[in-house]
């Protein structure tokens, strides 16, 4: 700290050199270059590294930070810059990048995110590097109670949790993480524009840069302007308006960063007041042409469907796609067509890697039945990693498809929904026979939760333990909102027929950790008494409701 | 330097017995050429008389940098692989018309852009180097020179911004460049280059380009090397 500080007080620009493999080294350091205002290069490549070791120590007198991580690019790359005539050079190999700028800086404030959404990472660095906020990655497959203790020790009085990293903390760790934010509203672009408002609160601006998520550039992390993620082939919803209620008039792309090609395209064109400008290149000294910026890869979800058969149920009067998710979680949803009968579209649902389902497309195709088979069906596939933006879109023809008659005879009904603060989940509660899955979607304090309803097999009451974390606040506000939801329900595992979708009342209510809190269910506080009563009685209506008339289902 | 410009002059002019080195060809400021790589001239003399040798020093300007390019390769935003790429923008040659963007900032402002005009005295200001140097941008456009183009929804006025013209392969200032700034902090970053596309142009060494920039950079001895970013407009 004091040798930085004597940086500072040099007057030269610093430079912060960078000597690491690890994209999440990269980003945090770049927000804590940036947070100093210095500037910051980090390579590739061994010959890239070479060539900024020489490049940026031309000046003897300029000082230069280097940070080399525990996999370097270049492994002599320290030994190079002692070489040169720099004679401000601080040179640091710590054994953790994350923990040691986090010891630089004076924060009250830290993020955590978990390492292998690069999106996320990426998402929070600009309002990191605004707020000097160190970054912390929880590993998947890394000791997160050595991570913990870390954040702990350092006496942060606020930590912000971005993104779906619950799955990867247990009750007893969380519990020891104090004054927790928490920014994890079911999709990486609502999550985004929650912390780019948080940036737009303490630096207004009207230009933001729209990245993909995927890859990286030095120059995405900034002080000036926040960023913003864009989908691939689309934008969602809520980016659109936010860009129009934002004001924003104008959008940076970078080169390389080419997956949203068609989405900055469709946001321009939404938006024609708008201008976009993209950033392709860097020159140095001694270079009469541009150099491609440096663009490294960010690790995010592998999107693979592979589409194993297509038939007609006859009695259902549904199409049934039946589908194998060989990458990573995808959702998807997809629609049939034929010439001449009509189209219709199935539900959105959630795959995780490795399942297979079945989607159903309910049509009524009776009339193109012929001997058995229906001689032509277009069939369009629409999934993406999140269920804000499904921007990947297949098209395939099925001919001569097979007719069956399986009928289903589940009975699915959703009689509840509590949070258990002990637990940091929600229980859903589920009666009947048969099998489910889908998603359920409601807002608490403003803040969207979808909860992700894995496929479970249903036989009586059965509950479903959905880990989620909530804040204090938002455990204190669970009673009595509004819900969006659908949930489809069937007979087999792999045949999800029944559908349920739909706005209707769901009460949440909190299951109390400790039966002396006064607002425990079991303390039989009577607010609770009437909420259970409530949510009974509503269930009872609300199914029924459902059983009888189909409301907005499709059954 | 100029001192030794002088007394190289000088000493042409009051020499009698031996051969000078008389440059070449006029340097355009800013592309890397060196003098060393060219033929020396000759005077003749003899004894008892004086010849006047009308002699040209040229020099590589240490306190600018060129670049050109090809916007159309440049400005391809591309992804994937094995024949399936994704491409933003491919502008024909025949279309391509707008600005390159050139600036030591790391993120140039476009919303501010035009909200403050330069003049070439604060560019020499800015980057200190060029301050009363031959080749200080006082001595390389003219200000309130430049010609009308809009940057996104901005439009900047003819004759409002500082002009510069470099040269093509044939020595004719074809290659126009506009300086706006983003910000008045009196830094180096503050300033934008902007160089106006040419659809079918030449380069100084003659190679087919869409632009030419030179923007300041002081290449003397140690001096600290400055990164300059390029922008298009998706237009």
């Amino acid at each position: 700290m004091l040798i930085l500080s004597f940086l500072f007080g040099s007057g030269f620009c610093t430079t912060l050199i960078l000597n690491s493999q690890d994209y999440s080294d990269i980003i945090s350091a770049a927000a804590y270059a940036k947070y100093n205002n210095y500037s910051y290069v980090f390579a590739l490549t061994p010959n890239q590294s070479v060539f900024l070791s020489r490049y940026y120590t031309l000046d003897a007198d300029e000082p230069i930070v280097y940070l080399e991580g525990d996999k370097p690019i270049l492994a002599n790359m320290k030994a190079l810059l002692q070489s040169s005539p720099v004679k401000n050079l601080n040179a640091y190999s710590p054994p953790n990048i994350q923990f040691w700028i986090a010891d630089q800086l004076s924060s009250d404030q830290a993020i955590l995110v978990g390492k292998q959404y690069g999106q996320d990472a990426l998402s929070v660095s600009s309002y990191a590097a605004l707020t000097g906020s160190p970054i912390f990655y929880l590993d998947q497959y890394g000791d997160s109670d050595a991570l913990i203790s870390g954040i702990i020790s350092r006496g942060y009085s606020k930590v912000i949790l971005y993104g779906p990293i619950s799955e990867q903390l247990s009750p007893a760790q969380l519990n020891l993480i104090p004054q927790r934010q928490i920014i994890d509203t079911g999709n990486r672009y609502s999550n985004n524009l929650e912390i780019t408002r948080m940036f737009l609160q303490k630096q207004p601006s009207e230009q933001v840069m729209f990245v993909s998520g995927h890859a990286f550039e030095k120059s995405m992390v900034d002080l000036k302007f926040p960023l913003l993620l864009a989908g691939r082939s689309d934008i969602p919803v809520q980016l659109n308006n936010f860009v129009s209620q934002n004001s924003i008039k104008t959008g940076i792309v970078f080169s390389g960063d080419g997956d949203i090609v068609d989405g900055v395209n469709r946001l321009k064109g939404q938006n024609p007041q708008m201008s976009f400008f993209v950033k392709f290149g860097e020159g140095y000294r001694g270079t009469t042409q541009p150099l491609p910026l440096v663009i490294i890869s960010l690790p995010s979800p592998q999107i693979s469907l592979e589409v194993v058969n297509l038939t007609y149920n006859v009695p259902a009067k549904l199409f049934e796609l039946r589908i194998k998710n060989t990458g990573d979680f995808a959702a998807v949803s997809a629609g049939a067509s034929i010439s001449g009968v009509g189209s219709a579209q199935s539900s959105q649902i959630i795959m995780d890697s490795g399942s297979t389902t079945t989607l159903s497309i309910p049509l009524d195709a009776s009339a193109a039945i012929d001997s058995g088979k229906i001689p032509s069906v277009d069939v369009t596939i629409s999934y993406g990693e999140d269920t804000a933006l499904m921007d990947n879109i297949d098209s395939i023809t099925f001919t001569e498809v097979q007719t069956s008659f399986y009928e289903d005879t589940s009975e699915v009904n959703l009689t509840g929904v509590t949070y258990s603060s002990s637990e940091k989940s929600f229980i859903v509660t589920f009666e009947g026979q048969g099998w489910v899955s889908g998603t359920l979607g409601f807002n608490i304090n403003n803040r969207p939760v979808v909860l992700r309803i894995p496929i479970t097999n249903v036989d009586g009451t059965t509950q479903v333990k959905i880990k989620h974390l909530l804040s204090s606040d938002e455990e204190s506000f669970i009673r009595g909102i509004a819900a969006n939801y659908f949930v489809r329900s069937g007979q087999k595992e792999d045949i999800l027929i029944n559908e349920i979708r739909g706005q209707r009342q769901i009460e949440v209510i909190r299951v109390a950790s400790s039966p002396s809190q006064t607002n425990s269910i079991l303390g039989l506080d009577s607010i609770y008494i009437f909420a259970i009563a409530i949510l009974i009685i509503g269930a009872i209506l609300v199914f029924k409701f459902f059983a009888g008339d189909g409301g907005d289902s499709f059954a | 330097m100029r001192f030794i410009y002088s007394m190289l002059v000088l000493f042409a002019f009051f020499s009698l017995s031996f051969s000078l080195p008389v440059g070449g060809e006029n340097v355009v400021a800013g592309t890397p050429v060196s003098l060393g790589t060219q033929s020396p001239g000759t005077a003749g003399a003899w004894g008892g008389n004086i010849t006047q040798v009308n002699l040209t020093i040229n020099s590589s300007t240490l306190h600018w940098q060129g670049f050109y390019g090809s916007v159309a390769a440049s400005l391809r935003l591309a992804s994937g692989s094995e024949g399936s790429v994704s491409t933003l923008k491919v502008w024909n040659v025949s279309n391509v018309s707008g600005q390159i963007y050139v600036s030591t900032s790391s993120n140039v402002d476009f919303t501010t852009i035009n909200s403050s005009t330069a003049t070439l005295a604060n560019v020499d200001s800015a980057f200190t180097f060029l301050s009363g140097a031959n080749d200080a941008a006082v001595n390389t456009g003219t200000n309130s020179a430049s010609p009308a183009f809009n940057i996104g929804q901005y439009i900047v006025y003819a004759n409002t911004r500082p002009f510069v013209t470099t040269l093509n392969s044939s020595g004719s200032p074809v290659w126009r460049q506009v300086i706006v700034r983003d910000a008045n902090t009196t830094t180096a970053t503050d300033f934008v280059f902007v160089g106006l596309l040419n659809s079918s142009g030449v380069a100084y060494n003659g190679a087919a380009a869409h632009f030419q920039v030179i923007v300041p950079e002081n290449s003397a001895g140690d001096a600290a090397v400055t990164t300059y970013y390029f922008y298009g407009e998706i237009q």
